[in-house]
């Protein structure tokens, strides 16, 4: 941990209200593209992504510095998003019908709002359709497949950093990863 | 006879083990690989085999392609960006469980001084034994005056004796 971030992590648990407000900055769109791909519904993505941080500014005490701030942050993100998968898992609380709408609209808005890369009008539906198609495929998947394939791919976190967040060897995180995207690969041959 | 040729990746099937057993093994194993080579990790050796196999194999090269484009299209997803209303929405909801508490630096932070706590009961138990041993009583209750008697020990007595009867 470098000596700005030690600093950081003391004003954060002074209660230092301008760390904490730096820090969501810094953090929302990681944290909430993580929830956004893991759930597949903003409304429930931004929930549980204000959820992350409150238990941070909770629990920052509890962070002991043996990992970079951002592991511990995917640490908290993924232990929520797990429960909150079971938990609506329960609660019979994704309506397949309302999932789908859901994706339509947030695919579609996401997609066309994108402002890295201008496309042509082609190029936009299909990548609307993609956005769809993979974001389907991505929540069908199991929640050990799931998680390893929005950190990997969707985050783009080294496999230590997987390995440290799910306290799982390194070796274990590659095995599991491989057979997500087959799996992926697989439902994907569905719509293409 | 020949062993196996180790020099290709994964190991080519011995002379005389059934063909298509084996072949469905060996495109198992190149699927096993196809993370590894999407992502650089295998040796020059195994890589260059693997090329090898996937540029004379129909079947998994259509496997690797259907795989890379699913991979690469998950990093080429639209990275989502928290809403506008975000940061004050996660600040307010902090105040309103807090009771507008959370913010700001407290005297000993969050947790219970407990060393300082126990030097406090430490000197006020040592204060009670001092009073303690200084109090003649052994107690701390008030000591009230002794009485004095009603007359000095050696006073003769107040009421008269009666005088010896006369023979």
């Amino acid at each position: 941990m470098t000596l700005r971030e030690r600093r950081f992590i003391r004003k954060l648990r002074e209660r230092d209200e301008k760390a904490f407000r730096d820090m969501v900055e810094r953090y929302r769109d990681q944290v909430y593209n993580t929830t956004y791909r893991m759930l597949g519904n903003r409304e429930e993505a931004e929930d549980l992504a204000q959820e992350v941080f409150i238990t941070v500014f909770k629990s920052i005490d509890s962070f002991r510095g043996e990992s970079k701030f951002s592991t511990w942050l995917y640490r908290i993100t993924v232990n929520h998003c797990k429960n909150r998968i079971k938990y609506l898992a329960r609660r019979h609380d994704r309506d397949q019908r309302e999932y789908d709408e859901n994706v339509t609209r947030d695919g579609a808005e996401a997609a066309l709002t994108a402002p890295a890369r201008p496309r042509s009008p082609d190029r936009q539906l299909e990548g609307v359709e993609m956005e769809q198609i993979l974001q389907r495929c991505i929540a069908e998947l199991d929640d050990d497949h799931r998680i390893l394939i929005v950190l990997r791919d969707i985050q783009d976190l080294s496999y230590e950093e997987i390995g440290t967040i799910t306290s799982l060897p390194e070796g274990t995180v590659k095995s599991r990863l491989h057979r997500g995207r087959m799996a992926l690969r697989k439902k994907m041959q569905k719509y293409m | 006879m020949a062993g196996p040729d180790t020099t290709s990746f994964p190991p080519n099937p011995q002379p005389g083990a059934d063909r298509r057993g084996a072949g469905s093994e060996r495109h198992a194993d190149i699927e096993q690989s196809f993370s590894d080579y999407y992502e650089g990790l295998l040796p020059d050796r195994e890589r260059e085999a693997m090329a090898a196999h996937l540029a004379g194999c129909e079947a998994c090269r259509a496997g690797y392609e259907q795989f890379k484009s699913a991979v690469t299209a998950l990093s080429e997803l639209h990275k989502m960006t928290a809403p506008p209303s975000f940061d004050s929405t996660v600040e307010d909801t902090i105040r309103r469980r807090s009771g507008g508490r959370f913010f700001g630096r407290k005297a000993f932070g969050d947790r219970v001084p407990f060393e300082l706590l126990a030097v406090v009961v430490l000197v006020i138990g040592l204060a009670i034994w001092l009073l303690l041993r200084s109090s003649s009583t052994g107690s701390l209750r008030y000591q009230d005056e002794p009485e004095q008697p009603a007359f000095a020990p050696g006073a003769r007595d107040v009421v008269p004796q009666p005088a010896p009867l006369e023979q």
